[in-house]
């Protein structure tokens, strides 16, 4: 006769089980049942434990465990990249988050899967909606042109010490704390394969030039995902994001893309108007949280 | 295999040995006022319940498959014995003497000399207001047993119904309503079952001979609908061995002239041809016998013949089963039976903690790993059994993807299936090689044509008729809710990239889809009915069975199954099976993945309960001494 399948294995193993949480070492990781899900495979793990030491932790004697790091290579905003446990997911949570904050982290977002496949138990644990992140496309590559350019010029960059320093003074003076690049991220970033960033300069009347802004994107097979997209505070509102916009736009064509997406926060008005202006539409399908819970004021960014 | 054939060499050789000791034993017995039940083999172990007939916590998992397998093949022996016998009178004797040692054939039967193993008798003195035991389990599909067809329902069945024989907790047949095991004769053909007198129907109308045949034209009858609207009714997998079954089913026939009453208590069942198995199939709700008056009332009301009979139902919720006093072995112990069902089941371990419940099946859980520590308190409590099961994936060969054999092996190569025992069951279910669950008489133990190999697996998507899996048409997983599903969709995620949706039912919506074969891939499972390989093989893949909804049609298959009916030598016979499972698993009309262990809590004072590895349990011997 036909037989159901058992669900009970699931959903009780692991229940009860009196729990002690200590620090994932990199020798322990082969002990770990890494499933099929898991962002990491063994030899993965135990460097990214290496790089991001005491940030990952295990319940004794368990496979149940905890991994952690930076959120965007920031040195103050931690993240909870993976949890894989039955029932200890909110002392593995309170452990790494009061870890995170005895290492002056000021806040700590959730991973994308981690909030995907765990919101209820986040929503309980205190955690928030922080932004709301939205995606946009544009199917074609047509620009219509500028009435008027503002007076910047657009410069490769070539990751010089001088460009460094003023992508980063631009970077932070132009978003809010939380989308501030670290240099670490800038590294990683503009290391990785088919991106290409500008910065925008300004001529000032005494002959020196001013960083204004700045655009980065990725090239994919025909798409190019728009990464960045900067303007000083002093100038937004003058054209020069549509600017580099039209600038971005051009250069991604003549790469071969042939349809462009970015996403955007939904709060950030100005710059959804900038690229409905340019023919984008927004994908809500695509769209999401980013979750997190503050460990100090949040004025404290 | 091994542990077989030696059993099944003693036999053969020692024939004459048997048969003496089967004259000789009922005797012996007579002679000494064989009136004690714990003088009987069968009695003096159902009395030790939790501690000995059953492996308790403290023994292995080898353990108790080693004495499976062992029950497995006695339950067989005679059964091998009876076939190369040379006359007729040999193939009497051996199955009556081998399967119930005490049974003193011929004599009236006493409660406590039955081939039924009689109630165990109590240690102390029972308290009759006590005699409740509540438990949970699944829902019930139905209360008719022409239409059952699942563990779930087939245990209420087993409790408000019964049949001519029956399973012992060895899985054994012994005789039930049939007063002793029936004669055989026309070349093993002829069944001829005297029926228990004065046996009654909970009504208190006597079951007699016609009653059966009823029964048995009722089951096979076209006109009766399953609820779920399939056609396809279980007669068609169980009962076609007897002669006219066919034809009744297929609505060329009144009744089945296979069947025929001699007198009142004296029933003649036709085969086809020589199969040793029948018996054992008989054992099935399929042939249990139900009231003709009660029937035509439909089944809100139960009259069945079992230990218990229905007072209250209500679905999803609860289930409540009370003594029938007019039960033919007297009546059992227990006044109530309360079975908590649906969201009332869940958390069963809790309630057990809670004593809310007197027994609970655990799983693989915590409360196993805190069981399974000898010192613990819950030690004594855990009761570890086998099963003779099989939780497998199905393919639908009829629907794309899977009409294309290359895929389907591909889909099968790719599931790591000792990593999902060890990853997601802790180690505590078999991984499957084959269809055939260790211990059931045929199980090989090889490793099977599709082993884990996902280069193997690529390569055979790129040889099929798609060429990539980016040309693969959306795939749909079906279960009844079963956490391995995502594990499956991740794993087909890993390997071929594809995102798999899977759609989980409740029991009876995913029955009707499967009987409609309109599920694309799914996941089940099969208990057996009785210990032969024909009912794993032939129920899930033969071409005519009601239950092969992965549409798996193989001449050759039918072929290699038809020769091992015809085999009268058992080990023969098994090595046609094994070669029709062989080809089967190559064709992978479905892919198994594990044989269950089953962990079940019971409560010192629940006594006398047997836990088969065959799933079903009867509460007939069942009483609470506190």
């Amino acid at each position: 006769m036909f037989d159901q399948l058992r669900q009970r294995f699931f959903t009780e193993a692991g229940r009860n089980k009196p729990a002690r949480v200590e620090p994932l070492l990199p020798s322990q990781v082969g002990e770990l049942n890494l499933n099929w899900t898991s962002h990491f495979n063994t030899p993965a793990l135990r460097e990214h434990i290496e790089e991001f030491s005491g940030l990952s932790l295990r319940v004794s004697g368990h496979s149940d465990y905890i991994i952690g790091d930076n959120w965007r290579r920031r040195r103050e905003i931690g993240q909870i990249t993976e949890t894989r446990t039955r029932y200890q997911r909110l002392l593995l949570v309170d452990q790494l988050v009061a870890e995170f904050a005895r290492r002056n982290y000021k806040l700590v977002i959730l991973g994308h899967d981690e909030q995907n496949d765990h919101q209820e138990f986040y929503t309980d644990a205190g955690f928030e909606q922080l932004e709301r992140i939205v995606y946009y496309e544009k199917s074609d590559m047509r620009i219509l042109p500028l009435a008027e350019f503002p007076p910047v010029s657009m410069e490769t960059y070539r990751h010089t010490p001088a460009q460094v320093n003023d992508l980063l003074a631009v970077d932070n003076a132009a978003f809010p704390w939380l989308w501030w690049n670290s240099q670490a991220e800038l590294n990683f970033y503009q290391a990785q394969e088919g991106v290409t960033i500008y910065l925008a300069y300004r001529k000032m009347p005494d002959g020196t030039r001013q960083p204004v802004g700045y655009f980065g994107f990725t090239l994919y097979d025909r798409w190019a995902h728009l990464d960045r997209l900067a303007v000083v505070p002093g100038l937004q509102g003058q054209r020069v994001g549509a600017y580099q916009l039209g600038y971005a736009i051009g250069l991604m064509e003549r790469r071969g893309a042939q349809r462009v997406t970015l996403s955007t926060q939904l709060n950030n008005t100005r710059s959804q108007a900038l690229y409905e202006g340019f023919g984008f539409h927004r994908v809500k399908s695509l769209e999401y949280s980013l979750v997190g819970k503050w460990l100090h004021s949040p004025s404290a960014g | 295999m091994k542990l077989y054939s030696l059993v099944f060499t003693f036999n053969k050789k020692n024939c004459l040995i048997l048969a003496l000791l089967a004259l000789l034993l009922p005797l012996l017995l007579t002679a000494c006022g064989g009136e004690d039940p714990t003088a009987t083999p069968t009695t003096a172990v159902s009395d030790t319940t939790a501690s000995t007939a059953q492996t308790t916590a403290a023994q292995t998992t080898t353990a108790t498959t080693s004495s499976t397998a062992s029950s497995g093949t006695t339950a067989a022996a005679p059964t091998a014995a009876v076939s190369p016998g040379s006359t007729t009178s040999a193939a009497q004797t051996a199955p009556a003497a081998t399967s119930t040692p005490a049974d003193p054939a011929g004599t009236p039967f006493a409660v406590s000399t039955a081939g039924v193993p009689a109630s165990p008798t109590p240690t102390g003195a029972l308290n009759p207001d006590q005699q409740i035991l509540n438990m949970a389990g699944p829902d019930v599909n139905t209360f008719d047993p022409a239409l059952s067809s699942d563990t779930g329902t087939s245990f209420v069945m087993r409790q408000l119904y019964s049949g001519l024989v029956t399973l012992d907790k060895n899985l054994n047949v012994v005789p039930d309503l049939a007063a002793k095991m029936p004669d055989l004769s026309a070349g093993s053909t002829l069944y001829t079952f005297k029926l228990r007198e004065g046996a009654k129907f909970q009504s208190g109308k006597e079951i007699t001979a016609e009653d059966f045949k009823y029964s048995f034209e009722r089951a096979s009858d076209p006109k009766l609908i399953a609820p779920d609207g399939a056609s396809a009714l279980p007669a068609a997998n169980y009962m076609t061995d007897i002669v006219g079954v066919r034809e009744k089913l297929d609505g060329k026939a009144n009744d089945i002239s296979g069947v025929q009453v001699k007198d009142k208590y004296t029933l003649e069942i036709k085969l086809t041809a020589a199969r040793p198995q029948f018996l054992a199939k008989l054992t099935y709700n399929v042939f249990f016998v139900v009231n003709k008056d009660a029937v035509s009332k439909g089944f809100e009301q139960v009259d069945g013949s079992g230990p218990f009979k229905l007072l209250e139902y209500k679905r999803d919720q609860f289930l409540k089963l009370g003594r029938n006093d007019n039960f033919y072995l007297g009546a059992p112990r227990l006044s109530q039976v309360n079975l908590a069902l649906g969201a009332n089941a869940a958390n069963s371990t809790v309630l057990y903690d809670q004593g809310k419940l007197d027994l609970a099946g655990v799983g693989a859980s915590a409360e196993v790993e805190r069981a399974l520590d000898p010192g613990g308190t819950l030690n004594k409590e855990l009761v570890v059994k086998p099963q003779l099961n099989l939780f497998y994936l199905a393919f639908n060969t009829h629907a794309r993807p899977f009409d294309d054999i290359k895929v389907r092996q591909a889909f099968s190569l790719v599931v790591d299936r000792p990593r999902i025992a060890r990853a997601m069951f802790e180690n505590k279910v078999k991984p499957a090689s084959g269809i055939l669950p260790p211990g059931l008489p045929g199980y090989t133990g090889n490793p099977g044509p599709l082993s884990y190999d996902i280069g193997k697996a690529r390569d055979l998507i790129a040889q099929s008729s798609y060429r990539s899996p980016a040309n693969l048409p959306h795939i749909t997983l079906y279960s009844t809710g079963d956490p391995l599903a995502g594990v499956l969709q991740a794993t087909y995620k890993e390997a071929f990239g594809i995102n798999l949706e899977v759609r989980n039912y409740d029991l009876r919506e995913f029955q009707s889809g499967l009987s409609q074969k309109q599920f694309q891939m799914y996941l089940y499972g099969w208990t057996a009915d009785y210990p032969d390989p024909e009912n794993f093989l032939r129920s899930l893949l033969g071409n005519s069975s009601p239950y092969n909804e992965s549409g798996y049609n193989s001449n050759q298959f039918e072929d290699l199954m038809k020769q091992g009916d015809q085999q009268t030598d058992m080990n023969r016979r098994l090595e046609y099976y094994a070669q029709a499972e062989r080809l089967a698993l190559g064709d992978a009309p479905l892919l198994p993945i594990y044989h269950e262990v089953s962990y079940t809590l019971v409560k010192p004072y629940v006594r006398g309960l047997e836990i088969t590895p065959a799933g079903v349990w009867s509460l007939k011997d069942v009483y609470i001494l506190r």
